[in-house]
């Protein structure tokens, strides 16, 4: 590990307040100190439901290096594991699959069940011999990843230690309870990545403040301007922006994208974009959601995955098509307009002097609320290091 | 330890999948190339040498279902010889090949090894 970074400055009211110094996006050993406190000590997105879509399919993730398999069961419920066998070590899956019954490992042939126990160990015992006693199958199955999701995204908890998903989030769950209701992926055309040179945290940053709308996206002025805005802050928790007046897209013939149902009439113009730390942005409207999985790859690289969900089953709705694709091709605009930024920030971080800058205490809020969150989980995970050291 | 000597099912040779070591025993003359889509299940009298290349086929092949059958008449042809060790040994290949598809014979094959103390009891 390197020096130890100072986030006194950081953890300031926002008026006086700089933002994370530059180690904290230029230098390894702070991502991999930031990998540890702030990805795997929080609920991180990896993956989308929608990847595992059937019963038995089974997906090979890696998130910071840590090799995952996501597996959907028999029943339909996803599950996380290390994708790391309990014999020697070996990667159990290498590419997505449906699998009948069991995960097998290609090397020694160990079996493990879709929920992750341990079912057979051939030869354990010497040829034929399929037992011994020093070798129990209850102690060995796959070491499960803390998971959960929610609005199509796979939360894990790497660590094991944070609060319940549904207690850490129970703020956010209720903001958007309204919109708990079945999400339909748009299908190929509404999923799509983008590869950034820039720390992931950039991105976050960038999503979560409205400030630089009318400078970045000079499309949005004309019916979405700066002060139809107004900002989301929940401290330690998420932020980001919404806006009071949503238009909906609408077709050749005035058709529109279907509405969610039962929405209450704040969601008629209104619309929402959280970032819900660490690394997983949102968005919801009254007929369509996303989510952004931020993929952080390294210290300056970061992939951005992207969906799109709609009220209605793409396959059973074929007519509003052009509409969903439309509509993708409008926020894939959108979200390209913020490549420049979040790079050129990246870029501007090489500046020795810089000093994590300043906020506006008018515009700033939601990302100086993610700066004090990063702080708190860095101070808090240095603290316990510090007294397992004592 | 493993199964293969003078009265081996089985030969072996350096780019055998199969995990043993000992030197093939049986004739080189075996046809190299076997029919493809023949039921699994070989005649008693068929060599073993025959049901070894379907074997390597099989995985050449990566198909579980002819494994699962192939696995299970060697184990049963050694059951016959009164080989317990290496008839678990092939109906472990087969066991394990029933397992990953949940194939119809993983029943009887979880009952064999078991009444051989070779699985725990399911």
């Amino acid at each position: 590990m390197g020096k130890t970074t100072s986030l006194a400055a950081v953890r300031n009211e926002i008026g006086k307040a700089r933002g994370l110094p530059n180690e904290h996006y230029t230098d390894p050993a702070t991502f991999k100190e930031e990998a540890e406190a702030v990805l795997f000590a929080n609920w991180a997105g990896i993956g989308f439901g929608k990847d595992v879509p059937d019963n038995g399919d089974v997906r090979p993730v890696e998130f910071l290096g840590v090799p995952l398999l996501v597996m959907r069961n028999h029943d339909g419920d996803i599950g996380v594991f290390q994708n790391t066998c309990r014999h020697r070590g070996m990667i159990l899956v290498s590419e997505p699959k449906n699998l009948r019954n069991t995960v097998r490992c290609p090397y020694h042939s160990w079996c493990y069940s879709l929920e992750g126990e341990l079912k057979a160990t051939p030869h354990v015992g010497g040829p034929g011999h399929n037992t011994h006693e020093l070798i129990q199958p209850a102690e060995l199955g796959l070491i499960r990843i803390r998971s959960h999701v929610w609005r199509d995204v796979i939360f894990v908890n790497i660590s094991g230690d944070a609060q319940e998903f549904e207690e850490c989030h129970a703020d956010l769950l209720q903001r958007w309870q309204e919109f708990e209701q079945p999400l339909y992926h748009g299908g190929v055309a509404s999923s799509f990545r983008l590869d950034v040179k820039t720390n992931w945290k950039l991105a976050v940053e960038n999503y979560c403040e409205s400030y630089h709308l009318p400078w970045v996206h000079p499309g949005l002025n004309s019916y979405s301007k700066l002060e139809d805005h107004y900002d989301i802050q929940q401290p330690l928790q998420y932020s980001g922006q919404g806006t009071y007046v949503y238009r909906q897209l609408t077709g050749e013939y005035e058709q529109t994208l279907a509405d969610f149902g039962d929405l209450s009439e704040q969601w008629n113009t209104g619309a929402e974009y959280i970032a819900l730390y660490p690394n997983v942005l949102l968005g919801v409207h009254r007929d369509h959601s996303f989510a952004i999985i931020l993929e952080p790859l390294d210290c300056v690289n970061t992939v951005e995955h992207i969906e799109l969900y709609y009220a209605t089953d793409a396959d059973a709705d074929d007519n509003r098509s052009v509409l969903r694709e439309t509509n993708a091709r409008l926020w894939k605009t959108v979200f390209e307009e913020d490549i420049d930024v979040v790079e050129g920030m990246q870029k501007g971080r090489k500046g020795i002097l810089f000093d994590g800058g300043r906020f506006s205490p008018a515009m700033d809020g939601p990302t100086h609320n993610f700066h004090q969150w990063v702080a708190t989980c860095l101070e808090s995970s240095r603290a316990q290091r510090s007294s397992l050291d004592a | 330890m493993l199964p293969c000597n003078e009265s081996s099912l089985l030969s072996l040779n350096e780019s055998s999948v199969l995990p043993c070591s000992e030197p093939a025993v049986l004739p080189r003359n075996e046809p190299a190339e076997l029919p493809r889509n023949e039921p699994a299940e070989l005649p008693r009298n068929e060599k073993d040498s025959t049901l070894h290349q379907r074997m390597l086929q099989a995985h050449a092949a990566q198909d579980l279902n002819s494994l699962i059958a192939l696995y299970s008449t060697a184990g049963k042809r050694m059951e016959t010889r009164g080989d317990i060790d290496a008839a678990c040994f092939y109906l472990t290949h087969a066991y394990v090949y029933a397992l990953e598809l949940d194939a119809p014979e993983l029943t009887e094959l979880q009952t064999r090894l078991a009444a051989y103390g070779r699985i725990h009891t399911p």
